[in-house]
């Protein structure tokens, strides 16, 4: 469903990704973690078609993004960390406009069923301006998943929520999944990586560090064998302490 | 308190110089500032050389003494600009906490008032005093320094009494009705001084100027023309009598202000954090104004089905439609029944009225199609700091910059048919257009054409500018220097070139249409030739779209990682 091929992104003389090659199939969720400066948001923003990639290929649903962005647009829905919204624009109307963008008349109908899933059925008629930064990220969340995307790209989704809202977010998210969407979750609270995604791509300075579930990524590296996410990462990101005896 | 103040306003303006000093590197800002300094030049070179300064008259003094009630009394009303009680968030993380008393921080906000305050009157002298017989440059500044200190300081003090009554509990009419009662002995008293009056020769000016100095309103009215009394100063013994009543008004301003803090920090914490919201309204949407609450009720129709693109018109139209001023609105309005009261005073019949509305409505008209690209901003604009969204959409980049343009255009060309309908059934009543009339109804739809053509044309200009120079657009809300001045000079002259530039084909071969269709069409040859024109306008605006919608797709990377 997502196919990326030796994606690098240079700005002048710095190399923000470099050759980073992946594939993410229906009803994977795939993790995608760094450290700061990484080059995460560089991929997930070429991935949504925000920034144009210096070199390489990325195809969203069989469509390729270069040559085809508005099938492959029409596919995917990103959800940036900081919700995007119309602040003049109520909940109501931010669903109905998203709808007229991918043109799906059909998806108005399933509008209500959305507010209760998000719990914004008491918001509908408010100004996106008047939500809390919660509210607002529920909102561009179903603003995201409106059109039945087969791709969806989040980055740190759960931030600003509430305990409920971040369990619920959960089940959204795996349900989506599960329904035959391909995910990729970027996010710096591995605990959540490790327990939503099927696979994990670490990136460390623009490359690609490693690759795969938990199990194959330690089964590469004998000293990470039995070691939990947050030590594998650390340990290939240079901070690690060494295996512990 | 007064060392650190010193030391942060001296810290500031010197870190703010090595910034500029920093900026000069690049040949942007060296084009904007010179640009900004020669244009400060000319105005300074204009008014050395223009009619030396006399002192103002009395229509003068009266239209200031009104200005200044009707600002107060919308403070009092609709509540002051706030913005005079607001601290940074650096100013609210030190000072606050700091041992300091209440006085002191409220002191140091007044310091910093009195900074801008000293600027804005040496700017104004610079700008607006050109020697002459009326005051020299000292009392000038002096008299302004005074009039907007007290003004400064009577914003703040509303802020605060009104805040004040907030916290007790007084919400909307409660707070605003003493406001209202004082609104209503000031009318009752200008009816009773319109009735005392008694110049029958003078004109309606002549008159509103006489009835500011009249009893009973000329006494209400003294507190407003104190502070703008030693300005209309005829010499230095004048200006020494009225600087002392002005300089005792702000003296009571400030003995006002500082026994007023009393609620200060909440209202400061207030209005700290709505002008941060206003920032960040700024940085999201590229704009300040926001949908106040229940803003949403205004709502226009969007059906389920249809264009993206006629989506990303409602989108934009909703914006204006939620974000316009009512304050706005009122004092169009305001303005309008003042305008058409001056003429109807001044015009002997019913007609001559009729086609002085008539030629003002076909002004406005005209008018808007130079001001309205800079007024009307329903469009990308408004959008800059949404740009990673507006990528993500399934659209092409014509079909998304032709929605942008096209919900400005729309919206001018509208007001600008309303207004052109208005004048030209104005006119043709008063039988003023010697053209016959199904002629003068075909050339309103030409013209409805060609406004359109040249506002798509006009909007693409500032969209693109936009889009290809983001950092020629203002993107900071705090007043910029000389060089966002000069920056703002140069993009209004490039784009205006622009525009004459696109208008010349089309208006050369209207033109020509004209001149070889009138032997055989007559005056129907100017309907030909606003047709041609239309038609080449749209075919530009199209063909200008497209390339911008290419552009949008090419365009520089909005951010980085």
């Amino acid at each position: 469903m997502i196919e990326v091929r030796d994606l690098t992104k240079v700005y002048g003389a710095l190399t923000a990704v470099q050759g980073l090659s992946f594939s993410v199939a229906a009803g994977q969720i795939l993790g995608l973690v760094g450290p700061n400066g990484a080059g995460k948001t560089t991929t997930l923003r070429s991935l949504a078609g925000i920034i144009r990639p210096t070199r390489g290929e990325i195809r969203i649903a069989a469509h390729d993004l270069t040559q085809d962005p508005i099938r492959a647009k029409g596919a995917l829905a990103f959800i940036p960390d900081e919700p995007q919204l119309f602040d003049y624009l109520t909940v109501v109307e931010h669903l109905r406009f998203t709808a007229r963008l991918y043109r799906q008349p059909d998806t108005v109908a399933g509008i209500p069923a959305m507010l209760a899933e998000f719990e914004l059925s008491d918001k509908a008629d408010a100004l996106a301006s008047e939500l809390s930064r919660g509210m607002r990220q529920k909102l561009a969340i179903a603003c995201g998943l409106l059109h039945r995307p087969a791709v969806l790209m989040l980055d740190e989704p759960l931030t600003g929520l509430d305990p409920l809202g971040i369990r619920r977010m959960k089940r959204t998210i795996a349900a989506r999944a599960q329904a035959g969407a391909a995910v990729i979750l970027s996010s710096h609270l591995l605990t959540l990586v490790e327990e939503l995604c099927t696979r994990v791509l670490i990136i460390h300075r623009g490359e690609r560090v490693a690759y795969g579930t938990t199990a194959e990524i330690a089964a590469d590296r004998p000293e990470l064998a039995g070691r939990g996410l947050e030590e594998i990462f650390l340990s290939l990101t240079g901070h690690g302490d060494g295996p512990s005896p | 308190m007064i060392d650190a103040a010193l030391y942060l306003f001296g810290a500031t303006l010197r870190n703010r110089g090595r910034r500029l000093m920093r900026q000069l590197r690049s040949p942007r800002y060296v084009i904007a500032i010179l640009v900004g300094i020669a244009y400060l030049g000319l105005v300074f070179f204009g008014q050395r050389h223009g009619r030396p300064t006399t002192p103002p008259g009395p229509s003068l003094a009266a239209a200031g003494t009104l200005l200044l009630a009707a600002i107060v009394f919308k403070w009092w009303l609709f509540g002051a600009d706030r913005s005079a009680l607001a601290f940074t968030p650096a100013e609210i993380q030190f000072l606050f906490p700091a041992p300091l008393s209440r006085a002191q921080v409220l002191g140091f906000k007044l310091a910093r008032n009195q900074l801008l305050v000293l600027v804005n009157a040496a700017l104004w002298t610079v700008l607006f005093w050109r020697g002459g017989p009326g005051l020299g440059a000292v009392p000038h500044f002096l008299g302004l320094w005074l009039c907007f200190s007290t003004l400064s300081l009577h914003r703040l003090g509303a802020a605060l009494t009104r805040d004040s009554l907030l916290q007790h509990g007084a919400q909307g009419w409660r707070r605003a009705w003493p406001a209202v009662l004082i609104l209503l002995l000031y009318v009752a008293g200008a009816v009773l001084a319109w009735q005392r009056l008694d110049l029958p020769d003078a004109g309606p000016v002549g008159r509103v100027a006489a009835l500011v100095t009249t009893a009973p309103l000329g006494w209400l009215l003294l507190p407003f023309r104190i502070p703008l009394a030693p300005l209309a100063a005829q010499g230095s013994s004048e200006f020494l009598a009225a600087l002392f009543p002005a300089l005792l008004l702000a003296g009571v301003h400030l003995l006002w202000v500082l026994r007023a803090d009393r609620s200060f920090e909440d209202a400061a914490l207030e209005a700290s954090a709505r002008r941060a919201e206003l920032l960040a309204r700024w940085r999201r949407e590229g704009s300040v104004a926001a949908a106040p609450a229940g803003a949403g009720r205004r709502r226009l129709p969007l059906a389920a089905a249809g264009s993206p693109l006629t989506a990303i018109v409602w989108k934009n139209l909703t914006r204006l439609l939620r974000t316009v001023s009512p304050a706005f609105l009122v004092t169009l309005v305001v303005l309008t029944a003042i305008g058409i009261g001056l003429g109807a005073a001044e015009r002997e019949s019913r007609g001559e009225l009729i086609t002085l509305g008539g030629t003002l409505a076909l002004a406005w008209a005209a008018a808007l199609s130079l001001l309205g690209p800079q007024w009307i901003r329903a469009d990308l604009r408004g959008e800059l700091n949404q740009l990673d969204q507006l990528r993500t959409w399934p659209l092409s980049g014509t079909v998304l910059m032709a929605g942008m343009i096209s919900s400005s255009a729309l919206l001018l060309t509208i007001v600008q048919g309303v207004l052109g309908a208005l004048g030209v059934w104005a006119l043709a009543l008063e039988r003023q257009i010697p053209l016959p009339g199904p002629l003068v109804l075909a050339l309103w739809f030409a013209g409805l054409g060609l406004l359109a053509g040249l506002n798509l044309v006009a909007f693409g200009i500032q969209n693109g500018a936009a889009l290809l120079f983001p950092a020629w657009v203002r993107t900071d809300i705090r007043p910029g220097g000389i060089e966002q001045m000069g920056q703002h000079l140069l993009t209004a002259g490039v784009s205006f070139l622009l525009l004459l530039l696109f208008l010349a084909g089309p208006a050369l071969v209207g033109g020509g249409a004209a001149y070889l269709l009138r032997p055989v069409l007559g005056a129907w040859a100017l309907l030909a030739a606003a047709l041609v024109a239309s038609a080449g306008l749209l075919l530009e605006a199209f063909l200008l779209v497209d390339w911008l919608g290419d552009r949008f797709e090419r365009a520089p990377d909005p951010g980085t990682d």
